[in-house]
């Protein structure tokens, strides 16, 4: 069964890949400058008790080795170990952060789909015309320009203008006051990915309206619709997918710009925080979370690929 | 790829830049709607402050920064309180006596409880002192007061710290850092105390409602000993964004008060309606450090040429704008206030110092007498966003190129720059440090910054300097308790100083805090009321 | 019956083939005005950009500073033009890096499959899941920061998304039946990428090529803390914006300049790649 050897075999690397990170994160921060200890204590008057007494606390003795055979122990009984800087478990820290960035990035991703494709295909359809030029500068527009300058124009006008979106924080727990709050953020995240998306779009659905078959149809009088739907789409549908397995991984790991800007204490921000502090169980912890995210979601636009066109599933061989 | 600024993080400081560095970008409209802040008109019962990271732990032992100390002095009281020139006065002790210059007694005060009703007893000090100092828990309050030996409960309400030697400062450093908290709590919760999950017990008028990773919220304590302080709830909101955003908070009214991170954007915050600004002064100091071990800088006349070649007054103008003031020796005034016999004399004795600001022809006339006259080159690191580094650097990079003298600048991150000075490896070169002293006396900069003892890994004599004269200066500052001698003692180590150029004095920027949508304060405030003691919070008024 | 590439279909009218193309014209200007500027370097600035003046600290435009001046009273102006080097060259190489790399794997993994595109993959899925910043921190630790270290840095980090997007795009034409045809007569493999299955990824191609341009413009500034990107002092777009943004009301074109600079010359890109690819399109058409 072809598609279960596939899946066994994905998973297979998602175990590889994610120990490959965990022990490449670790020794990234042992190689970093900076010490744990230091960051602790910063600029402030210390003993050498004090600096001996943390370094004992740490493991910062231990070799290299030693120190990660300690730590994969710890995780593989579950326990993921505590902050250096807060004490609080790994899994406390994450799960405080990892909420927001995951509603963040699902919110765009909504955006993207839901603005990006519809776009793309009318302006493929009605090429030529005024919103076709229209959406085309558009995007344009929207892949030259810096994503957080365009931020800072869109909160302008809906700011000072209209205060129609809060500008900072996720709000409440409350899903009315979360989508209010998530607005901006997601739009500033969106912004260029949605160029992208119209024009793969864009241009598949030229390519497709060219066809024979289409022509052919139409002749037939089948709405404009239904050829959309059955032929347009499902030729566009793997760019659009992939892109939206980038968009999620982007938005887990690279959206620190964002979440600084709007104040949202997401993945992004813990990363950058705790890779700076080094403190280590922290960013094994995230890292691993992210790999293992990055690797399932690559997992499923993949086989997301092979059910909607069976022949990619036929791997070309000269 | 992406990361946000930096923070400095040091005792009483000011989150000057938000930490890892990058584009913080501000954003111009109005702030959230719906107002999480006071009412306005009528009577008024909860504030909101915008800081500008969030808290990586409430327990001070693990996060020793101004921000969280604002935040905690609120609910973990201390012993005493200091003032701005270090005079104590009783808080949660109502006198304290020394029986010997090794020994400190805390008569606490009777009939206090904590926040959940549990009386306050001798124990709970000495155990929140023990906390505070325990060196293998790695409390990064414990290098304040090195000299500590123990606490112990020496009676119902009265407590005995003993010290391993005589120390001028122990009893100022400990009024800053003895936040005191419920010892059976803090004993049941040693891994996680400071945790949303195990957040300390105190006494103070407030209590920790919520903590958040977006926000901390104090409501009244119940139980508080003192008078009702007036605001019956107060948050506080995380702000990332910078400046900006936080107008936006304050023009839509979700926050009434923050402290400006950026000096520069003072001018922006006058212009928010009903903003009023309130300049804490600080005894933040910030200079050059010169290593003398090696190199050019091993000369007296490439130091001083290094000295005359940084326009000190414009870069600070372009840095802080006008809420800084020029050092005028390796001393703010007010941290010698409680040893000089005067603050006018102190400010007096600082005036008549040799003075060092931009003169190109002196600085020629320096080189050329120097043993390089024809020039040198150096490379200087520098922390990005930070004035008295990157700008400081930058211009003095740019005068001295007539003069033959190249400077490479390199860029490194903050913690990268604690980690060089905390290592005082080799080869230090010129350095841009910050101190803030914890305490406002002499000893916490000059005590710190010279003497052989401080030439050590994690000391912070980063010039490797050291004189006969200098030497004898510095135990006596450092040991005796006299305060004449210390007096001199400090004008003999501030003059050598200024003679002899180990460092380059730079800039004081003051603390701003804002306070809008109708809140003021009810009187003047310094940096200590704001976050070391805790009494800012009756300070603040309506209308 | 040849075969040819499925074009992207471009206007057909002959009327419309004569009229002068005038905002690809303009794009061109644009795009020949900031090359000059990039040749030609601090030469042009009216005055010297490194030039400090701490005293004129962020003012906004005035007599001999049109656009006033940055931090330390440097001439915002100045800065632009001599800025426009290290704004464009880095960025440009890593963009052409990208496409380079980015092109060729992504399409080999899409025809060949198997083992390939196995190993493409995983590479892709490792490069995103370690995080960014901790690589940049130890790339700087041990190698020493600079511009060009911080350009093969942003090279390797933005490689993966340009191997996915390039694949799926191949996917889609990989499996049309003119691949196969080029295949049953013999073509070699890498013939039948290059000049049938790229012209048709052609327009995602140069969409990420934009992306990685202007984010590899940022990013040297944003990872300037750490000793990457431009050194402190050397005039830079993305610098320029990053310092304006707090004092924006105090000096606005710190900021919307380089800004605008930053679009234009972007835009003046895609709008050229995008019409070259028409003309070049309808050429292949005629064939």
């Amino acid at each position: 069964m072809p598609i279960v050897v596939f899946l066994l075999k994905r998973l297979f690397g998602v175990i590889v890949i994610v120990l490959v990170v965990s022990f490449l994160v670790f020794s990234l921060l042992a190689l970093s400058p900076g010490s744990v200890v230091a960051t602790l204590l910063g600029n402030r008057p210390s003993t050498p008790d004090l600096v001996a007494a943390l370094k004992a606390k740490y493991h910062l003795n231990d070799p290299f080795l030693v120190q990660y055979w300690h730590w994969l122990v710890g995780v593989l009984h579950g326990d993921f170990g505590r902050s250096t800087q807060s004490g609080a478990t790994v899994t406390s820290v994450i799960a405080d952060h990892l909420p927001v960035t995951l509603e963040v990035a699902v919110y765009t991703l909504v955006l993207v789909v839901g603005i990006g494709i519809p776009a793309g295909m009318l302006a493929g359809i009605r090429w030529g015309s005024r919103f076709d030029k229209g959406v085309s500068a558009l995007t344009v527009f929207g892949m030259s320009a810096p994503g957080f300058a365009v931020g800072i124009v869109l909160v302008y006008l809906l700011g000072v203008k209209v205060a129609l979106f809060p500008v900072y924080g996720a709000g409440g727990s409350s899903p009315v006051d979360r989508i209010e709050h998530l607005t901006l953020p997601a739009i500033a995240l969106a912004f260029g990915l949605i160029a992208i998306i119209v024009r793969q779009t864009r241009a598949a659905t030229l390519n497709v309206m060219r066809q024979d078959y289409v022509t052919f149809a139409r002749a037939r009088g089948v709405s404009p619709t239904r050829i959309l739907v059955r032929y347009a789409l499902r030729n566009t549908a793997l760019p659009i997918v992939t892109s939206a397995g980038l968009l999620l991984i982007v938005a887990i790991s690279g959206a620190v710009l964002i979440e600084t800007v709007f104040s949202l204490q997401g993945a992004g921000q813990l990363m950058v925080q705790s890779v700076t502090a080094k403190d280590v169980p922290v960013v094994q912890g995230l890292a691993i979370f992210i790999a293992l995210f990055v690797v399932v979601v690559n997992l499923l636009v993949d086989a997301a690929a092979l059910i909607i066109d069976p022949r990619t599933r036929v791997a070309a061989r000269s | 790829m992406r990361t946000n600024a930096h923070r400095v993080r040091t005792p009483g400081s000011r989150a000057g830049t938000a930490l890892a560095g990058l584009v913080a970008v501000g954003l111009f409209a109005t702030g959230c709607t719906g107002s999480s802040g006071g009412t306005h008109g009528g009577q008024a019962t909860s504030f909101t402050f915008g800081v500008g990271a969030a808290p990586i732990s409430l327990d001070i032992a693990k996060d020793f920064d101004g921000n969280i100390m604002q935040i905690m002095a609120l609910v973990t009281e201390k012993l005493e309180l200091i003032s701005s020139n270090g005079d104590l006065s009783p808080a949660l002790a109502t006198s304290v006596t020394q029986p010997d210059s090794t020994t400190l007694v805390y008569h606490i005060r009777s009939g206090v409880t904590f926040s959940d009703g549990t009386p306050l007893t001798a124990q709970d000090v000495a155990w929140s002192l023990q906390h505070m100092t325990d060196v293998k828990a790695g409390a990064q309050t414990a290098g304040n007061v090195p000299s500590f030996q123990s606490a112990a409960a020496s009676g119902p309400l009265q407590v005995t710290v003993k010290l391993k030697r005589p120390d001028p400062t122990a009893r100022q450093n400990l009024a800053v850092i003895s936040f005191v908290q419920e010892a059976k709590f803090g004993a049941a919760h040693q891994k996680d105390l400071g945790t949303a999950a195990a957040i300390p017990i105190g006494t103070g008028p407030y209590q920790v409602s919520s903590d958040t990773t977006q926000a901390v919220s104090l409501t009244r304590n119940p139980h508080y000993w003192g008078p009702k302080p007036p605001m019956s709830k107060i948050s506080f909101n995380v702000i990332t964004g910078g400046d900006n955003t936080s107008q936006l908070a304050m023009r839509s009214g979700s926050i009434q008060g923050t402290l400006v991170a950026n000096l520069k954007t003072a001018s922006q915050w006058q212009a928010v309606k009903g903003a009023s600004l309130y300049t804490l002064p600080a005894l933040t100091t910030t200079f050059l450090t010169l290593d003398i071990s090696s190199g050019p800088l091993s000369d007296v006349h490439v130091r001083k040429a290094i000295a005359y070649s940084i326009d000190r007054a414009g870069v600070m103008a372009a840095g802080y704008g006008k809420y800084a003031s020029l050092m005028r020796g390796l001393a703010p005034a007010g941290v010698l206030a409680d040893v000089a016999p005067s603050v006018q004399e102190a400010e007096a004795f600082l005036a008549a110092l040799p003075q060092y600001d931009l003169d190109p022809a002196k600085a020629r006339s320096e080189l050329a007498q120097s043993a390089y006259p024809h020039g040198f080159s150096l490379t200087i690191p520098y922390v990005q966003d930070a004035p008295f580094s990157q700008l400081t650097v930058e211009n003095l990079a740019q005068n001295v190129k007539p003069l033959g003298v190249t400077i490479k600048l390199k860029a490194i991150t903050t913690q990268q720059w604690i980690a060089t000075i905390y290592a005082h490896g080799k080869g230090l070169g010129v350095q841009t440090m910050e101190l803030i002293p914890p305490v406002p006396d002499p000893g916490a900069v000059l005590g710190v910054v010279t003497g052989k003892p401080n030439i050590r890994p994690q000391g912070f004599n980063l010039a490797n300097w050291s004189t006969p004269q200098v030497e004898q200066a510095f135990t006596q500052l450092t040991t005796s308790v006299d305060k004449q001698t210390r007096w001199r003692a400090a004008q003999t180590l501030l003059t050598a100083i200024a003679d002899d150029v180990p460092y380059i004095p730079l800039y004081d920027p003051d603390t701003v805090a804002v306070l809008g949508n109708g809140f003021s304060f009810s009187r003047a405030l310094t940096l200590f009321d704001l976050d070391v003691n805790g009494t800012w919070a009756s300070a603040l008024k309506t209308g | 019956m040849t075969i040819q590439a499925v074009p992207v279909p471009a206007p057909s009218t002959r009327r419309r083939a004569r009229r002068i193309p005038v905002v690809p014209l303009l794009g061109g200007a644009a795009l020949l005005a900031v090359l000059v500027c990039v040749v030609s370097g601090a030469a042009l600035a009216p005055q010297d950009p490194t030039a400090q003046h701490p005293t004129l600290s962020v003012t906004g435009p005035g007599p001999g500073h049109p656009l006033g001046t940055d931090q330390l009273g440097r001439d915002v102006l100045s800065q632009l033009i001599a800025g426009a080097r290290s704004a464009v060259i880095g960025p440009l190489a890593v963009a052409v890096g990208c496409v380079l790399i980015g092109v060729a794997a992504g399409m080999a993994a899409a025809y060949f499959g198997g083992v390939v595109d196995t190993v493409v993959n995983r590479f892709a899925d490792l490069v995103y899941a370690l995080p960014a910043l901790l690589i940049a921190v130890v790339v700087v630790g041990v190698l020493g920061g600079g511009y060009w270290k911080t350009a093969a840095v942003l090279l390797v980090l933005t490689i993966p998304f340009e191997i996915r997007l390039c694949r799926s795009a191949a996917q889609v034409q990989v499996r049309q039946p003119y691949v196969d045809a080029a295949r049953t007569l013999g073509l070699s493999p890498w013939r039948i990428l290059f000049r049938h299955v790229l012209p048709n990824i052609v327009p995602t191609v140069l969409a990420t090529f934009l992306l990685d341009f202007v984010g590899a413009l940022i990013s040297f500034a944003a990872l300037s803390y750490l000793g990457l990107g431009v050194p402190a002092g050397t005039p830079d777009w993305g610098s320029m914006l990053a310092a304006g943004q707090q004092l924006i009301t105090e000096n606005p074109w710190l900021s919307i300049a380089p800004a605008v600079l930053i679009i234009i010359t972007a835009a003046s890109a895609t709008l050229l790649g995008d019409w070259a690819h028409e003309r070049l399109s309808r050429g292949g058409e005629r064939a």
